[in-house]
Protein backbone atom coordinates (compact mmCIF):
# COMPACT_ATOMS: atom_id res chain seq x y z
CA UNK A 1 0.00 0.00 0.00
CA UNK A 2 2.45 2.05 1.14
CA UNK A 3 5.20 2.06 -1.93
CA UNK A 4 1.92 3.07 -4.32
CA UNK A 5 1.28 5.67 -2.55
CA UNK A 6 4.86 6.99 -2.58
CA UNK A 7 5.00 6.47 -6.50
CA UNK A 8 1.58 8.57 -6.67
CA UNK A 9 3.24 11.34 -4.51
CA UNK A 10 6.15 11.05 -6.91
CA UNK A 11 5.26 11.17 -10.03
CA UNK A 12 2.35 13.53 -9.24
CA UNK A 13 5.49 15.99 -7.96
CA UNK A 14 7.71 15.13 -10.76
CA UNK A 15 4.67 16.37 -13.37
CA UNK A 16 3.84 19.47 -11.09
CA UNK A 17 7.63 20.60 -11.43
CA UNK A 18 7.24 19.87 -14.92
CA UNK A 19 4.34 21.86 -15.58
CA UNK A 20 6.35 24.59 -13.81
CA UNK A 21 9.27 24.73 -15.91
CA UNK A 22 9.49 27.31 -18.77
CA UNK A 23 9.38 25.34 -21.93
CA UNK A 24 12.24 25.17 -24.16
CA UNK A 25 12.36 24.09 -27.54
CA UNK A 26 15.71 21.83 -28.46
CA UNK A 27 15.10 21.46 -32.61
CA UNK A 28 17.54 21.72 -34.91
CA UNK A 29 15.85 20.02 -37.77
CA UNK A 30 15.48 20.92 -41.25
CA UNK A 31 11.60 20.47 -42.20
CA UNK A 32 10.26 18.57 -45.62
CA UNK A 33 9.23 20.94 -47.52
CA UNK A 34 5.35 19.02 -47.38
CA UNK A 35 5.34 20.15 -44.21
CA UNK A 36 6.31 23.34 -44.26
CA UNK A 37 3.10 23.31 -47.49
CA UNK A 38 1.25 22.19 -44.46
CA UNK A 39 1.83 24.34 -42.18
CA UNK A 40 1.46 27.18 -44.70
CA UNK A 41 -2.22 25.56 -45.25
CA UNK A 42 -2.87 25.85 -41.81
CA UNK A 43 -1.90 29.60 -41.86
CA UNK A 44 0.67 29.09 -39.28
CA UNK A 45 3.38 31.30 -41.16
CA UNK A 46 0.93 33.30 -42.49
CA UNK A 47 0.35 37.20 -41.58
CA UNK A 48 -2.74 38.72 -42.41
CA UNK A 49 -3.57 41.96 -43.76
CA UNK A 50 -4.75 42.98 -40.69
CA UNK A 51 -1.97 41.80 -38.68
CA UNK A 52 0.67 43.86 -41.05
CA UNK A 53 -1.59 46.86 -40.73
CA UNK A 54 -0.91 46.59 -36.52
CA UNK A 55 2.81 46.46 -37.49
CA UNK A 56 2.72 49.65 -39.76
CA UNK A 57 0.89 51.39 -37.39
CA UNK A 58 2.89 50.42 -34.40
CA UNK A 59 5.89 50.58 -36.29
CA UNK A 60 6.50 47.41 -34.71
CA UNK A 61 10.50 46.87 -34.68
CA UNK A 62 10.10 43.31 -34.12
CA UNK A 63 8.78 43.14 -37.44
CA UNK A 64 11.21 43.14 -40.35
CA UNK A 65 8.85 43.81 -44.09
CA UNK A 66 10.97 42.17 -46.91
CA UNK A 67 9.95 42.93 -50.58
CA UNK A 68 10.49 40.41 -52.72
CA UNK A 69 10.00 42.29 -56.20
CA UNK A 70 12.18 43.15 -58.67
CA UNK A 71 13.93 46.70 -57.92
CA UNK A 72 12.41 48.44 -60.39
CA UNK A 73 8.99 47.98 -59.09
CA UNK A 74 10.39 48.17 -55.44
CA UNK A 75 11.15 51.83 -56.53
CA UNK A 76 7.47 51.85 -57.46
CA UNK A 77 6.01 51.10 -54.40
CA UNK A 78 6.77 49.84 -51.44
CA UNK A 79 5.29 49.23 -47.76
CA UNK A 80 6.89 51.50 -45.28
CA UNK A 81 9.87 51.01 -44.00
CA UNK A 82 10.43 47.50 -46.00
CA UNK A 83 13.73 46.16 -47.70
CA UNK A 84 13.96 44.94 -50.89
CA UNK A 85 15.80 41.45 -51.85
CA UNK A 86 14.65 40.02 -54.96
CA UNK A 87 13.77 36.73 -55.36
CA UNK A 88 16.57 35.30 -56.81
CA UNK A 89 18.91 37.17 -54.70
CA UNK A 90 17.22 35.86 -51.38
CA UNK A 91 20.24 33.36 -50.46
CA UNK A 92 22.96 35.51 -52.04
CA UNK A 93 26.13 35.83 -49.41
CA UNK A 94 24.26 39.53 -48.95
CA UNK A 95 20.87 38.60 -47.79
CA UNK A 96 21.07 35.46 -46.00
CA UNK A 97 21.96 36.65 -42.73
CA UNK A 98 18.40 38.72 -43.09
CA UNK A 99 16.30 35.40 -43.08
CA UNK A 100 18.97 33.07 -40.98
CA UNK A 101 18.33 34.96 -37.69
CA UNK A 102 16.82 35.22 -34.64
CA UNK A 103 16.20 38.86 -33.74
CA UNK A 104 13.14 39.50 -36.12
CA UNK A 105 10.60 38.15 -37.08
CA UNK A 106 10.56 38.51 -41.04
CA UNK A 107 7.43 39.17 -43.35
CA UNK A 108 7.74 38.43 -46.91
CA UNK A 109 5.86 39.88 -49.66
CA UNK A 110 5.13 39.71 -53.32
CA UNK A 111 2.19 41.32 -55.59
CA UNK A 112 0.07 37.95 -55.33
CA UNK A 113 0.93 35.09 -52.51
CA UNK A 114 3.46 32.91 -54.80
CA UNK A 115 6.54 34.20 -54.96
CA UNK A 116 6.55 34.85 -51.11
CA UNK A 117 5.13 31.41 -50.45
CA UNK A 118 7.96 30.46 -52.35
CA UNK A 119 10.00 32.24 -50.30
CA UNK A 120 9.10 30.77 -47.09
CA UNK A 121 9.09 26.98 -48.57
CA UNK A 122 12.51 27.42 -49.11
CA UNK A 123 13.45 29.22 -46.06
CA UNK A 124 11.54 26.89 -43.56
CA UNK A 125 12.89 24.05 -45.44
CA UNK A 126 16.54 24.87 -44.45
CA UNK A 127 15.25 25.38 -40.73
CA UNK A 128 15.85 29.14 -40.48
CA UNK A 129 12.88 30.00 -38.46
CA UNK A 130 11.17 33.66 -37.62
CA UNK A 131 9.97 33.87 -41.45
CA UNK A 132 6.53 34.65 -42.40
CA UNK A 133 4.48 35.35 -45.43
CA UNK A 134 1.82 38.19 -45.89
CA UNK A 135 -1.17 36.23 -47.36
CA UNK A 136 -2.47 37.34 -50.10
CA UNK A 137 0.55 39.71 -51.13
CA UNK A 138 0.23 43.29 -52.11
CA UNK A 139 -2.97 43.04 -53.99
CA UNK A 140 -4.78 41.68 -51.45
CA UNK A 141 -3.73 44.64 -49.10
CA UNK A 142 -4.48 46.98 -51.07
CA UNK A 143 -8.10 45.22 -51.72
CA UNK A 144 -8.63 44.98 -48.02
CA UNK A 145 -7.12 47.43 -46.27
CA UNK A 146 -5.67 50.60 -48.61
CA UNK A 147 -9.12 50.41 -50.19
CA UNK A 148 -11.35 49.57 -47.50
CA UNK A 149 -14.90 50.69 -47.71
CA UNK A 150 -16.52 51.54 -44.52
CA UNK A 151 -19.27 48.91 -43.41
CA UNK A 152 -22.98 49.43 -43.01
CA UNK A 153 -24.10 50.66 -39.90
CA UNK A 154 -25.96 47.48 -38.61
CA UNK A 155 -22.37 45.98 -38.84
CA UNK A 156 -21.16 44.68 -35.59
CA UNK A 157 -19.00 46.71 -33.53
CA UNK A 158 -16.04 44.25 -34.04
CA UNK A 159 -16.13 45.32 -37.81
CA UNK A 160 -15.99 48.93 -37.64
CA UNK A 161 -13.33 48.92 -35.00
CA UNK A 162 -10.66 47.26 -37.59
CA UNK A 163 -12.30 49.44 -40.22
CA UNK A 164 -10.96 52.09 -37.84
CA UNK A 165 -7.52 50.32 -38.11
CA UNK A 166 -7.56 50.07 -41.76
CA UNK A 167 -8.61 53.71 -41.89
CA UNK A 168 -5.68 54.93 -39.57
CA UNK A 169 -2.98 52.75 -41.30
CA UNK A 170 -4.24 54.40 -44.71
CA UNK A 171 -2.49 57.85 -44.04
CA UNK A 172 1.02 55.89 -44.55
CA UNK A 173 -0.62 54.82 -48.44
CA UNK A 174 -2.47 58.12 -48.84
CA UNK A 175 -1.93 61.48 -49.16
CA UNK A 176 1.81 62.33 -49.56
CA UNK A 177 5.00 60.67 -48.36
CA UNK A 178 4.17 59.71 -45.14
CA UNK A 179 6.23 56.73 -45.29
CA UNK A 180 8.85 57.16 -42.90
CA UNK A 181 11.83 55.28 -43.99
CA UNK A 182 13.89 52.23 -42.09
CA UNK A 183 16.84 53.90 -40.81
CA UNK A 184 17.83 52.00 -37.92
CA UNK A 185 19.26 49.23 -39.80
CA UNK A 186 20.20 46.34 -37.28
CA UNK A 187 23.67 44.28 -38.42
CA UNK A 188 22.62 40.56 -38.27
CA UNK A 189 25.01 38.00 -37.76
CA UNK A 190 24.49 35.17 -39.63
CA UNK A 191 23.82 31.30 -37.70
CA UNK A 192 25.32 28.62 -39.04
CA UNK A 193 22.99 26.32 -41.39
CA UNK A 194 21.42 23.11 -39.98
CA UNK A 195 21.29 20.12 -41.29
CA UNK A 196 20.10 17.32 -39.49
CA UNK A 197 17.07 15.07 -40.47
CA UNK A 198 14.13 13.51 -38.45
CA UNK A 199 14.71 9.80 -37.90
CA UNK A 200 11.77 7.01 -39.09
CA UNK A 201 9.97 5.89 -36.45
CA UNK A 202 6.64 4.43 -35.87
CA UNK A 203 5.05 0.94 -37.11
CA UNK A 204 4.82 2.71 -40.84
CA UNK B 1 23.00 15.93 -26.55
CA UNK B 2 20.59 12.88 -27.36
CA UNK B 3 19.40 11.08 -29.74
CA UNK B 4 22.28 9.90 -29.53
CA UNK B 5 22.78 7.66 -32.67
CA UNK B 6 21.51 10.03 -35.16
CA UNK B 7 22.92 12.75 -33.53
CA UNK B 8 26.43 11.55 -33.75
CA UNK B 9 26.10 9.88 -36.70
CA UNK B 10 26.65 6.11 -35.18
CA UNK B 11 26.78 3.02 -37.75
CA UNK B 12 23.90 1.24 -38.98
CA UNK B 13 25.04 -1.77 -37.70
CA UNK B 14 24.97 -0.27 -33.92
CA UNK B 15 22.26 0.94 -34.02
CA UNK B 16 20.63 -2.30 -35.03
CA UNK B 17 22.06 -3.88 -32.38
CA UNK B 18 20.73 -1.37 -29.57
CA UNK B 19 17.65 -2.35 -31.23
CA UNK B 20 17.70 -5.71 -30.02
CA UNK B 21 18.95 -4.73 -26.80
CA UNK B 22 16.01 -2.16 -26.42
CA UNK B 23 13.88 -5.27 -27.40
CA UNK B 24 15.15 -7.55 -24.86
CA UNK B 25 13.97 -4.78 -22.10
CA UNK B 26 10.89 -4.43 -23.97
CA UNK B 27 10.46 -8.15 -24.25
CA UNK B 28 11.47 -8.93 -20.43
CA UNK B 29 9.18 -5.65 -19.24
CA UNK B 30 5.93 -7.17 -21.07
CA UNK B 31 6.42 -10.77 -19.83
CA UNK B 32 7.02 -9.32 -15.80
CA UNK B 33 3.77 -7.12 -16.27
CA UNK B 34 1.91 -10.31 -17.28
CA UNK B 35 1.25 -9.26 -20.59
CA UNK B 36 1.77 -12.58 -21.88
CA UNK B 37 -1.60 -13.68 -21.11
CA UNK B 38 -4.40 -13.20 -23.18
CA UNK B 39 -6.72 -13.38 -19.88
CA UNK B 40 -4.91 -10.94 -17.92
CA UNK B 41 -5.09 -8.35 -20.52
CA UNK B 42 -8.74 -8.95 -21.51
CA UNK B 43 -9.69 -8.32 -17.51
CA UNK B 44 -8.87 -4.82 -18.15
CA UNK B 45 -12.05 -5.13 -20.24
CA UNK B 46 -14.31 -6.81 -18.00
CA UNK B 47 -12.84 -4.93 -15.12
CA UNK B 48 -11.30 -8.32 -12.80
CA UNK B 49 -7.77 -7.18 -13.61
CA UNK B 50 -6.69 -3.96 -14.60
CA UNK B 51 -3.06 -4.28 -15.31
CA UNK B 52 -3.19 -3.31 -19.12
CA UNK B 53 -3.81 0.16 -17.97
CA UNK B 54 -1.67 0.39 -15.29
CA UNK B 55 1.41 -0.65 -16.97
CA UNK B 56 0.13 1.26 -19.90
CA UNK B 57 0.13 4.66 -18.72
CA UNK B 58 2.55 4.17 -15.91
CA UNK B 59 4.68 3.68 -19.03
CA UNK B 60 3.58 6.00 -21.18
CA UNK B 61 4.12 8.97 -18.26
CA UNK B 62 7.53 7.71 -17.22
CA UNK B 63 8.91 8.13 -20.99
CA UNK B 64 6.76 11.45 -21.01
CA UNK B 65 7.99 13.16 -17.92
CA UNK B 66 11.96 11.93 -19.02
CA UNK B 67 11.60 13.53 -22.31
CA UNK B 68 10.38 16.98 -20.85
CA UNK B 69 13.03 16.55 -18.64
CA UNK B 70 15.59 15.45 -21.13
CA UNK B 71 13.97 18.53 -22.92
CA UNK B 72 14.74 21.06 -20.53
CA UNK B 73 18.25 20.05 -19.56
CA UNK B 74 18.64 20.39 -23.48
CA UNK B 75 20.09 16.73 -23.15
CA UNK B 76 17.91 15.97 -26.36
CA UNK B 77 17.07 17.15 -29.35
CA UNK B 78 13.30 17.30 -29.80
CA UNK B 79 13.48 18.07 -33.25
CA UNK B 80 14.66 14.94 -34.32
CA UNK B 81 12.34 12.58 -32.17
CA UNK B 82 9.56 11.02 -34.14
CA UNK B 83 6.53 12.12 -33.51
CA UNK B 84 3.90 9.99 -35.17
CA UNK B 85 1.97 11.54 -38.37
CA UNK B 86 -1.80 12.02 -38.09
CA UNK B 87 -4.30 11.30 -40.56
CA UNK B 88 -7.46 11.60 -39.52
CA UNK B 89 -10.10 9.00 -40.63
CA UNK B 90 -7.26 6.20 -41.07
CA UNK B 91 -5.99 6.97 -37.32
CA UNK B 92 -9.81 6.40 -35.97
CA UNK B 93 -10.52 3.85 -38.42
CA UNK B 94 -7.39 2.12 -37.69
CA UNK B 95 -7.93 2.16 -34.09
CA UNK B 96 -11.45 0.96 -33.86
CA UNK B 97 -10.43 -2.24 -36.02
CA UNK B 98 -7.31 -2.97 -33.88
CA UNK B 99 -9.73 -2.28 -30.73
CA UNK B 100 -12.53 -5.31 -32.09
CA UNK B 101 -8.95 -7.41 -32.45
CA UNK B 102 -8.30 -7.13 -29.08
CA UNK B 103 -11.27 -8.48 -27.95
CA UNK B 104 -11.38 -11.25 -30.28
CA UNK B 105 -7.78 -12.36 -29.65
CA UNK B 106 -6.85 -11.01 -26.93
CA UNK B 107 -3.61 -9.92 -27.77
CA UNK B 108 -1.84 -6.86 -29.31
CA UNK B 109 1.34 -7.39 -31.94
CA UNK B 110 3.68 -6.39 -29.47
CA UNK B 111 2.41 -8.54 -26.34
CA UNK B 112 1.50 -11.67 -28.56
CA UNK B 113 5.29 -11.69 -29.76
CA UNK B 114 5.99 -11.76 -25.60
CA UNK B 115 3.12 -14.72 -25.30
CA UNK B 116 4.85 -16.32 -27.93
CA UNK B 117 8.27 -16.60 -26.49
CA UNK B 118 6.89 -18.15 -23.54
CA UNK B 119 5.08 -20.83 -25.64
CA UNK B 120 1.64 -19.79 -26.17
CA UNK B 121 -0.25 -21.36 -28.78
CA UNK B 122 -3.13 -18.61 -29.28
CA UNK B 123 -0.60 -16.22 -29.53
CA UNK B 124 1.60 -17.64 -32.15
CA UNK B 125 -1.98 -18.37 -33.83
CA UNK B 126 -2.61 -14.82 -33.37
CA UNK B 127 0.70 -13.99 -35.03
CA UNK B 128 -0.10 -16.24 -38.02
CA UNK B 129 -3.34 -14.12 -37.98
CA UNK B 130 -1.58 -10.61 -37.87
CA UNK B 131 0.57 -11.80 -41.11
CA UNK B 132 -2.36 -12.96 -42.97
CA UNK B 133 -4.15 -9.42 -41.79
CA UNK B 134 -1.27 -7.28 -43.31
CA UNK B 135 -0.98 -9.50 -46.17
CA UNK B 136 -4.68 -8.40 -46.81
CA UNK B 137 -4.29 -5.18 -46.58
CA UNK B 138 -1.52 -4.81 -48.89
CA UNK B 139 -3.09 -7.40 -51.27
CA UNK B 140 -6.56 -5.04 -51.27
CA UNK B 141 -4.39 -1.77 -50.76
CA UNK B 142 -5.66 0.41 -53.80
CA UNK B 143 -9.11 -0.01 -52.10
CA UNK B 144 -8.22 1.72 -49.15
CA UNK B 145 -5.24 4.01 -50.68
CA UNK B 146 -7.78 6.94 -50.03
CA UNK B 147 -8.67 6.50 -46.65
CA UNK B 148 -5.13 5.69 -45.57
CA UNK B 149 -3.91 9.08 -47.12
CA UNK B 150 -7.11 11.64 -46.41
CA UNK B 151 -6.63 14.46 -44.02
CA UNK B 152 -3.30 14.34 -43.71
CA UNK B 153 -2.46 16.85 -41.54
CA UNK B 154 1.64 16.67 -40.32
CA UNK B 155 2.97 15.54 -37.00
CA UNK B 156 1.09 17.50 -34.44
CA UNK B 157 1.64 17.69 -30.85
CA UNK B 158 -1.59 17.82 -28.58
CA UNK B 159 -0.05 20.00 -26.22
CA UNK B 160 0.16 22.55 -28.99
CA UNK B 161 -3.41 21.54 -30.79
CA UNK B 162 -4.35 22.68 -27.19
CA UNK B 163 -2.04 25.67 -26.89
CA UNK B 164 -0.50 24.23 -23.53
CA UNK B 165 2.92 23.98 -22.43
CA UNK B 166 4.02 20.24 -22.59
CA UNK B 167 4.60 19.88 -19.08
CA UNK B 168 0.82 20.74 -18.04
CA UNK B 169 -0.74 18.60 -20.24
CA UNK B 170 1.38 15.64 -19.08
CA UNK B 171 0.35 16.74 -15.44
CA UNK B 172 -3.20 16.45 -16.85
CA UNK B 173 -2.12 13.25 -18.21
CA UNK B 174 -0.77 12.35 -14.69
CA UNK B 175 -3.96 13.76 -12.83
CA UNK B 176 -6.29 11.62 -15.32
CA UNK B 177 -4.18 8.57 -14.74
CA UNK B 178 -4.39 8.43 -11.48
CA UNK B 179 -8.31 9.10 -11.11
CA UNK B 180 -8.28 5.99 -13.53
CA UNK B 181 -5.93 3.86 -11.71
CA UNK B 182 -8.31 4.28 -8.39
CA UNK B 183 -11.05 3.79 -10.30
CA UNK B 184 -9.89 0.54 -12.01
CA UNK B 185 -8.73 -0.84 -8.50
CA UNK B 186 -12.38 -0.03 -7.38
CA UNK B 187 -13.20 -2.05 -10.51
CA UNK B 188 -11.16 -5.01 -9.57
CA UNK B 189 -13.01 -5.29 -6.20
CA UNK B 190 -16.12 -5.18 -7.81
CA UNK B 191 -15.60 -7.50 -10.76
CA UNK B 192 -13.31 -9.68 -8.92
CA UNK B 193 -12.60 -12.94 -10.57
CA UNK B 194 -10.65 -15.15 -8.11
CA UNK B 195 -10.89 -17.96 -10.04
CA UNK B 196 -9.41 -16.20 -12.99
CA UNK B 197 -7.20 -14.32 -11.34
CA UNK B 198 -5.90 -17.97 -9.34
CA UNK B 199 -5.12 -19.34 -13.08
CA UNK B 200 -3.26 -16.60 -15.09
CA UNK C 1 9.13 -27.16 -13.43
CA UNK C 2 10.09 -23.79 -11.02
CA UNK C 3 7.43 -22.88 -8.73
CA UNK C 4 5.43 -20.17 -10.46
CA UNK C 5 6.35 -16.64 -10.08
CA UNK C 6 4.24 -13.89 -9.36
CA UNK C 7 4.07 -11.05 -11.85
CA UNK C 8 5.84 -7.90 -10.93
CA UNK C 9 3.78 -4.82 -9.74
CA UNK C 10 2.38 -3.33 -12.44
CA UNK C 11 3.04 0.01 -11.45
CA UNK C 12 6.76 -0.73 -11.11
CA UNK C 13 6.16 -2.88 -14.21
CA UNK C 14 5.03 0.02 -16.28
CA UNK C 15 8.04 2.67 -15.02
CA UNK C 16 10.56 -0.22 -16.37
CA UNK C 17 8.70 -0.19 -19.44
CA UNK C 18 8.69 3.18 -19.15
CA UNK C 19 12.36 3.71 -18.40
CA UNK C 20 13.24 0.99 -21.84
CA UNK C 21 10.56 3.40 -23.62
CA UNK C 22 12.94 6.35 -23.06
CA UNK C 23 16.11 5.00 -23.73
CA UNK C 24 15.02 4.15 -27.37
CA UNK C 25 13.90 7.87 -27.62
CA UNK C 26 17.11 9.14 -25.99
CA UNK C 27 19.44 6.47 -28.00
CA UNK C 28 17.53 6.52 -31.35
CA UNK C 29 15.06 8.96 -31.25
CA UNK C 30 12.34 6.93 -32.19
CA UNK C 31 10.10 4.51 -29.83
CA UNK C 32 8.68 0.86 -29.97
CA UNK C 33 7.20 -0.59 -32.42
CA UNK C 34 5.79 -4.35 -33.35
CA UNK C 35 3.75 -4.50 -35.96
CA UNK C 36 5.96 -2.72 -37.92
CA UNK C 37 8.33 -5.77 -37.82
CA UNK C 38 5.53 -8.31 -38.46
CA UNK C 39 5.00 -6.26 -41.89
CA UNK C 40 8.59 -6.45 -42.81
CA UNK C 41 8.22 -10.05 -42.22
CA UNK C 42 4.96 -10.41 -44.79
CA UNK C 43 6.86 -7.68 -47.71
CA UNK C 44 10.00 -10.09 -47.25
CA UNK C 45 8.30 -12.79 -47.91
CA UNK C 46 6.05 -11.86 -50.49
CA UNK C 47 9.03 -10.12 -52.32
CA UNK C 48 10.40 -14.54 -52.36
CA UNK C 49 7.77 -15.67 -53.59
CA UNK C 50 6.49 -12.89 -56.42
CA UNK C 51 9.17 -10.03 -56.38
CA UNK C 52 7.69 -8.48 -59.82
CA UNK C 53 4.51 -8.54 -57.59
CA UNK C 54 6.19 -6.67 -54.58
CA UNK C 55 7.10 -3.50 -57.49
CA UNK C 56 3.80 -3.56 -58.88
CA UNK C 57 2.26 -2.79 -55.70
CA UNK C 58 1.46 0.91 -54.05
CA UNK C 59 2.23 -0.78 -50.41
CA UNK C 60 4.69 -3.36 -50.73
CA UNK C 61 6.99 -1.30 -52.74
CA UNK C 62 7.01 1.67 -50.34
CA UNK C 63 9.32 -1.09 -47.75
CA UNK C 64 12.14 -2.92 -50.05
CA UNK C 65 15.33 -0.52 -51.25
CA UNK C 66 17.94 -2.15 -53.40
CA UNK C 67 20.37 -2.21 -50.33
CA UNK C 68 18.66 -4.10 -47.63
CA UNK C 69 16.48 -6.42 -47.01
CA UNK C 70 13.17 -5.65 -45.09
CA UNK C 71 14.25 -8.09 -42.40
CA UNK C 72 17.22 -6.16 -41.60
CA UNK C 73 15.79 -3.25 -39.96
CA UNK C 74 15.55 -1.86 -36.50
CA UNK C 75 12.13 -2.65 -35.52
CA UNK C 76 12.58 -6.67 -36.65
CA UNK C 77 15.36 -6.73 -34.81
CA UNK C 78 13.71 -4.98 -31.58
CA UNK C 79 11.09 -7.68 -31.88
CA UNK C 80 13.59 -10.42 -31.97
CA UNK C 81 14.98 -9.01 -29.25
CA UNK C 82 11.02 -9.21 -27.24
CA UNK C 83 11.26 -12.76 -28.40
CA UNK C 84 14.50 -13.25 -26.06
CA UNK C 85 13.43 -10.92 -23.96
CA UNK C 86 10.09 -12.32 -23.27
CA UNK C 87 12.04 -15.80 -23.19
CA UNK C 88 14.25 -15.02 -20.79
CA UNK C 89 11.65 -13.20 -18.01
CA UNK C 90 9.69 -16.18 -18.59
CA UNK C 91 12.30 -18.57 -17.75
CA UNK C 92 12.94 -16.86 -14.52
CA UNK C 93 9.55 -16.78 -13.48
CA UNK C 94 9.18 -20.77 -14.63
CA UNK C 95 6.19 -19.96 -16.73
CA UNK C 96 7.63 -21.81 -19.56
CA UNK C 97 5.47 -24.27 -21.30
CA UNK C 98 3.39 -25.26 -24.65
CA UNK C 99 -0.54 -24.27 -23.67
CA UNK C 100 -3.35 -22.80 -25.05
CA UNK C 101 -4.98 -20.08 -22.65
CA UNK C 102 -8.84 -19.75 -22.69
CA UNK C 103 -11.83 -19.63 -20.64
CA UNK C 104 -12.78 -22.85 -19.35
CA UNK C 105 -16.43 -22.32 -21.07
CA UNK C 106 -14.99 -22.48 -24.59
CA UNK C 107 -12.85 -24.82 -26.46
CA UNK C 108 -9.36 -24.98 -27.44
CA UNK C 109 -10.46 -24.70 -31.26
CA UNK C 110 -12.83 -22.12 -30.31
CA UNK C 111 -10.11 -20.02 -28.71
CA UNK C 112 -7.30 -20.68 -31.50
CA UNK C 113 -10.20 -19.51 -34.31
CA UNK C 114 -10.72 -16.79 -32.44
CA UNK C 115 -6.56 -15.49 -31.74
CA UNK C 116 -6.37 -15.78 -35.95
CA UNK C 117 -9.34 -13.58 -36.40
CA UNK C 118 -8.03 -11.00 -33.64
CA UNK C 119 -4.60 -11.11 -35.19
CA UNK C 120 -6.28 -10.86 -38.57
CA UNK C 121 -8.13 -7.62 -37.76
CA UNK C 122 -5.13 -6.37 -35.72
CA UNK C 123 -2.82 -6.67 -38.49
CA UNK C 124 -5.23 -5.20 -40.69
CA UNK C 125 -6.03 -2.11 -38.24
CA UNK C 126 -2.30 -1.84 -37.37
CA UNK C 127 -1.79 -1.33 -40.96
CA UNK C 128 -4.08 1.43 -41.53
CA UNK C 129 -3.86 3.06 -38.58
CA UNK C 130 -0.01 3.59 -38.66
CA UNK C 131 1.29 1.47 -36.01
CA UNK C 132 -0.16 -0.87 -33.38
CA UNK C 133 -0.65 -0.59 -29.12
CA UNK C 134 2.68 0.02 -28.60
CA UNK C 135 3.90 2.03 -32.40
CA UNK C 136 1.20 4.21 -32.24
CA UNK C 137 -0.15 4.37 -28.69
CA UNK C 138 2.58 4.14 -26.11
CA UNK C 139 5.22 5.88 -28.24
CA UNK C 140 2.95 7.86 -29.47
CA UNK C 141 1.74 9.23 -26.40
CA UNK C 142 4.61 8.98 -24.86
CA UNK C 143 5.57 12.27 -27.75
CA UNK C 144 2.08 13.77 -26.84
CA UNK C 145 1.62 13.61 -30.06
CA UNK C 146 -2.44 13.59 -31.89
CA UNK C 147 -1.99 10.64 -33.21
CA UNK C 148 -1.51 8.76 -30.52
CA UNK C 149 -3.89 9.80 -28.10
CA UNK C 150 -6.41 9.27 -30.52
CA UNK C 151 -5.31 5.52 -31.33
CA UNK C 152 -5.20 4.87 -28.08
CA UNK C 153 -8.98 5.72 -27.27
CA UNK C 154 -10.24 4.10 -30.40
CA UNK C 155 -8.02 1.14 -29.58
CA UNK C 156 -9.47 1.06 -25.82
CA UNK C 157 -12.90 2.78 -26.48
CA UNK C 158 -13.58 -0.46 -28.96
CA UNK C 159 -12.24 -3.06 -27.19
CA UNK C 160 -14.74 -2.10 -23.96
CA UNK C 161 -17.45 -0.92 -26.31
CA UNK C 162 -17.69 -4.76 -27.68
CA UNK C 163 -16.33 -6.94 -24.33
CA UNK C 164 -19.92 -7.45 -23.69
CA UNK C 165 -20.44 -9.65 -26.68
CA UNK C 166 -17.55 -11.76 -26.55
CA UNK C 167 -17.36 -12.40 -22.52
CA UNK C 168 -17.70 -15.82 -23.52
CA UNK C 169 -14.29 -16.11 -24.63
CA UNK C 170 -12.66 -14.65 -21.79
CA UNK C 171 -15.08 -14.41 -17.91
Amino acid sequence: MKSRVLLTIVIVSLSAIAAILPQKKNSSVQLSADEVLQGINLGTYKISSDQLTEVIINQDPSYMLIDLRSASEFEDYHFPGAINIPFDSLFTENWIMYIDQDLRNNIFYSNGGSLAGQALVLTRQRGFKNNFVLEGGLNEYFDKVVNAEEPPGIADAQEHKIYQRRKAAQQYFKGGEALPENDTEIMIKPIPVRKKKMVQGGCS
Amino acid sequence: MGPIIPVFGISEELNLLIAFIIGLGFGFALEQAGFSSSRKLAGMFYGYDITVLKVFFTAAITAMLGLIFLNYLEMIDMGIIYVNQYYIQSAIVGGVIMGAGFIVGGFCPGTSVCAAAIGKIDAMVFIGGSLLGIIFFGETYSWWEELYNKNFIGSPKLSNTLNLKDGVLALLVVVMAVIMFWLGEKAEKRFNRDDIIKEI
Amino acid sequence: MIKKRKYMNPYLAGVLLGLVLLASFYLTGRGLGASGAMKSVVVSGVEKIAPSHVSNSGFYSKYVSEEASPLKTWLVLEVFGVLIGGFISGAISGRLGLKVERSPKITNRRRLIFAAIGGALFGFGSQLGRGCTSGAALSGMAVLSVAGFVTMMAIFGTAFALAYFFRKNWI
